[in-house]
């Protein structure tokens, strides 16, 4: 197996690790292989000595203190379903102000009801929507953020 | 040797060598080799708790124009050494007990 393969597979191994003790994970092998191969082996007994990637991973995995792994986003996941209701609310009633009829199943056929008068601008809807958004953006930007500086 | 023994005496192990001088990755895995048996995937989380809980640092230094990671020993992990050596005579007094040669 080739080196890029092997850290390919190892880091896809890893994935229950934060991203920045994945990344330094791989460079830390990475540069084991490197001094292996300056060593006097080949790249390829260099890979074969380290193992399968998945069990190197699993073992790795074991020892690795709690703190290693990825948290799960609860604020994430509260506020990506906070702004899936708001902007669902908000199509239907843009629908809805635009002059969408619907029907009402009746005896003698469909009794067509015309609701756009009935609805006003639900500008407080617009502005709660606007809003959780853009907590959702800032959230992950700052996510990001933290990833990359840790 | 028992994994959980190794285990914990390699970050003693580890904090004394790096007390002599610092090093890199590779180059401990075979300085260990002549001592006890490692593999690879062992050394990586220990090294990686020690820096976690403070008592080895690390930097990066260009070698052979690529970056090679060295690590160093801090002054908590030299105190928390001198502690272990300081404490030996406990974990001689255990082994004894485990050979059957002290009472409890």
């Amino acid at each position: 197996m080739r080196k890029e393969e092997f850290l390919k597979d190892l880091g896809r191994s890893l994935g229950k690790l934060k991203r920045e003790e994945r990344r330094r994970q791989l460079e830390y092998f990475d540069e084991l292989l490197k001094d292996m191969a300056e060593g006097g082996m080949s790249e390829e007994e260099a890979v074969e000595k380290l193992g399968q990637p998945r069990d190197l991973a699993g073992s790795i995995l074991e020892q690795m203190p709690k703190e290693s792994f990825r948290k799960m986003d609860v604020r994430g996941v509260i506020l990506c379903c906070a702004s899936l209701v708001c902007v669902t609310a908000t199509l239907i009633f843009i629908k809805l102000s635009h002059g969408i009829s619907f029907y009402v199943g009746g005896g003698d056929g469909p009794t067509s009801v015309f609701v756009a008068g009935r609805v006003g601008r639900p500008a407080v809807l617009y502005v709660v929507t606007a809003l959780a958004l853009g907590a959702t953006a800032v959230h992950y930007v700052r996510k990001g953020k933290r990833g990359g500086r840790y | 040797m028992d994994s959980q023994v190794k285990k914990g005496l390699l970050e003693f192990y580890i904090l004394s060598k790096l007390s002599r001088e610092e090093s890199y990755g590779y180059q401990m895995i075979k300085d260990l080799a002549d001592l006890v048996e490692i593999s690879e995937s062992t050394l990586y989380p220990i090294l990686r708790r020690l820096e976690g809980g403070g008592d080895v640092d690390t930097y990066s230094r260009e070698y052979n124009s690529r970056i090679r990671r060295y690590y160093r020993i801090t002054q908590k992990g030299r105190e928390r050494l001198a502690e272990f050596n300081r404490e030996q005579w406990k974990l001689r007094k255990i082994l004894r007990y485990i050979e059957g040669k002290e009472e409890g």
